[in-house]
């Protein structure tokens, strides 16, 4: 039996060299058939030396470049981000310090294609599913007192960017967000659809730089809890609601469903610095008024200031390292809100993949 | 099987027959019906890389172009020593409006025909005929007058001439050509390349004559076809293809923003192309579309078959 075995091993690296040495045979025989065409890869190797001064050709200069065929451009990716944060309960005075919170991220994009309107505009439609986890206080410097944060988020959004010309965009928007916990059982916290319009203008600078101004505005058609699902208790419900009532306030009224319904206008400032062709740099700044409209939040105006810088180091095509930090304020004139003002700083790995 | 040994006989013997009768009237000096003879053996052969006669049809084809472009020359000469008495050339009052002016800087000559103008300016007329001669450092503009929306223009050094109203003959140097019209149609030739340009649309297109007397050809705006041996390629805007003695080249995407911002055949006048805001819109659509740049460019053809990939070093 051994023989056996050691006979057929013999056979077969015998076969193995004969069918490579017929390989590297067939390999090294020159063709004398002309090509009918340049080969595919003649600027891969061979012309990584072969640096020559152009002469100046009148047609211009003209840059080699790989196009895509198809009109839809799907792209995966994924991130993590790790990120501290000075207020973790977003209070204006904080019993809790210094907390933390992990994100994951998948996200799935679709360009629906590129189309010429006119002379001068690009209207370039695009898709996007996002799936996100929080987890806040993931080193559990609180105990389990944060777990209630954690959630996940979908995200659907279509988008209709028109690209106009001296570097003005008009885009139009809508996603649809639906937050739900995924500690014990998953309950959906709410839907919100978000229908918005945005205008921007770049400005490039002469040295590279570019400055980007968005002014836009959105309004949130939300769906959550009535304070009556919310208490989930009828008992104290009545007792809650007879409170109320003596009050001149009725649940029903000051708690609907819609309660988070919001027009949101916003302002931002971002300039962009690339310092290498992989280093980039980004302060921002950004301001956010929030006009609640109905329940117990009608009339209740919520501003929020933001000021940040991130930076990002592409070290792949598909692999990039963001680092951020921002301190936000937040106004409001509701006294049952909390006012607060928050530092966060983090860092965020991302893969991405173009099919 | 049965079929196959005689039709391949058949075959050899009719590409031999054809080959024959392109030489027997290469050697009438009936050039053009040598070359539609010799193309036509060379398409029965195209994928027959190792039939005995590829080789003498390919050299004969060279041959015959070859000597079709001196005869014509020739000929061209000796037309125009028989306009009017003799050696006299028609007086430039004579010439029509065919082409005008629309551009110009620095110094071309307008030659043949009618008598030479040896600086042509603004509005000046330019008629069919004529061969027109662009110094460096100058370039002119010209529109069709037979074809309203049909322009022309070149730069630095170039000459060409205008055969006919759906002819150009471009010897040396580098044009932008474009069409608002539809259903356009326009044959170009080089010294090695007869090129036929069609678009039902309106079109924009670079084309320059390369080292080797083939053209290289850049689509701006519109699908153009461009048929050349009986072999049809359709360009896009972006596309670059060459016009090799033989065949066309790979088609390649070059980038629409750099070649706007560096052509001069685009930049070097004072009123922009008709067409440049729709050139602007093809070059960010192509930005959205671009998957990879790569650190080349796109040069010359200087030999039969292989053009020149220029790799410019890493900041």
């Amino acid at each position: 039996m051994i023989l056996h075995a050691r006979l057929f091993l013999l056979i077969l690296v015998a076969h193995l060299l004969m069918s490579d040495k017929s390989m590297v045979i067939f390999a090294e025989s020159p063709s004398n058939e002309p090509l009918p065409f340049l080969n595919a890869d003649f600027f891969a190797d061979s012309l990584s030396d072969a640096y020559t001064v152009e002469e100046e050709d009148p047609m211009g200069s003209q840059r080699l470049l790989q196009v895509r065929d198809s009109a839809l451009s799907p792209s995966v990716s994924a991130s993590t981000s790790y990120n501290y944060t000075s207020n973790p309960d977003k209070v204006e005075n904080p019993t809790r310090r210094d907390g933390t919170t992990l994100n994951l991220s998948l996200t799935f994009n679709l360009g629906l294609g590129e189309y010429g309107l006119g002379d001068e505009v690009i209207l370039a439609p695009a898709l996007s599913f996002v799936q996100m986890r929080t987890f806040t206080d993931p080193l559990h410097d609180f105990g389990n007192e944060m777990t209630v944060y954690d959630l996940d988020t979908q995200i659907a959004s279509l988008s209709f960017p028109f690209v106009l010309p001296n570097e003005f965009s008009l885009i139009l928007s809508h996603s649809y967000v639906v937050p739900s916990t995924f500690r014990g059982r998953k309950e959906i916290i709410s839907y919100s659809n978000t229908p918005g319009l945005a205008f921007s203008k770049n400005f490039i600078l002469q040295n590279g730089d570019s400055i980007n101004f968005t002014v836009g505005t959105s309004y949130t058609f939300s769906e959550g809890d009535t304070l009556e699902q919310q208490i989930n208790d009828p008992v104290y419900f009545s007792f809650i609601e007879a409170v109320m009532q003596q009050n001149g306030s009725s649940p029903i009224s000051d708690y609907p469903s819609n309660l988070q319904d919001s027009v949101t206008m916003s302002l931002s400032l971002t300039y962009s610095k690339a310092l290498s062709e992989t280093i980039s740099l980004s302060p921002t700044l950004s301001y956010q008024s929030i006009s609640f409209t109905e329940g117990a939040n009608k009339s209740r105006e919520d501003e929020i200031y933001n000021v940040g810088i991130s930076a990002s180091k592409i070290f792949a095509e598909w692999l990039t390292l963001s680092g951020l930090v921002n301190y936000s304020v937040k106004k409001t004139n509701d006294i049952n809100t909390s006012e607060f003002d928050d530092f966060i700083g983090g860092i965020t790995l991302g893969v991405n993949h173009s099919f | 099987m049965i079929f196959s040994f005689p039709c391949t006989l058949r075959c050899e013997e009719l590409v031999e027959d054809i080959f024959n009768r392109g030489i027997e009237l290469q050697n009438k000096r009936e050039f053009d019906g040598a070359l539609w003879e010799l193309n036509k053996a060379m398409g029965m052969v195209k994928n027959n890389y190792n039939h005995h006669l590829r080789a003498k049809i390919e050299e004969a084809i060279r041959v015959t172009k070859g000597k079709m472009v001196v005869s014509k020359y020739a000929s061209r000469k000796r037309g125009n020593r028989l306009l009017g008495d003799g050696d006299e050339l028609d007086t430039i009052e004579n010439e029509p409006f065919d082409f005008v002016v629309d551009q110009v800087f620095g110094k071309s000559l307008a030659r043949k025909v009618w008598g030479n103008r040896d600086e042509l300016k603004y509005e000046d007329p330019v008629g069919l005929g004529r061969t027109i001669t662009v110094l460096p450092g100058g370039g002119i503009e010209l529109s069709a007058n037979f074809s309203s929306g049909f322009s022309i223009r070149s730069v630095q050094a170039a000459s060409f001439s205008l055969v006919s109203e759906t002819e150009l003959s471009l010897h040396s140097g580098s044009y932008c050509l474009y069409s608002t019209n539809s259903d356009n149609a326009i044959k170009i030739t080089s010294v090695l390349a007869d090129l036929e340009v069609s678009s039902k649309q309106p079109f924009a297109m670079m084309v320059g004559v390369t080292t080797n007397g083939g053209m290289k050809v850049i689509g701006l705006l519109g699908r153009i076809q461009l048929t050349m041996d009986g072999e049809t390629n359709e360009i896009l805007p972006g596309n670059l293809i060459f016009c090799l003695p033989n065949d066309f080249s790979r088609k390649m995407d070059v980038e629409l923003n750099t070649l706007r911002l560096t052509s001069k055949l685009l930049n070097s006048f004072k009123e922009p192309v008709i067409f440049h805001k729709k050139l602007n819109q093809q070059a960010l659509l192509q930005g959205f579309r671009t998957q990879n740049r790569f650190r080349s460019t796109v040069g010359d053809v200087r030999g039969n078959q292989n053009f020149e990939v220029t790799v410019f070093p890493e900041e």
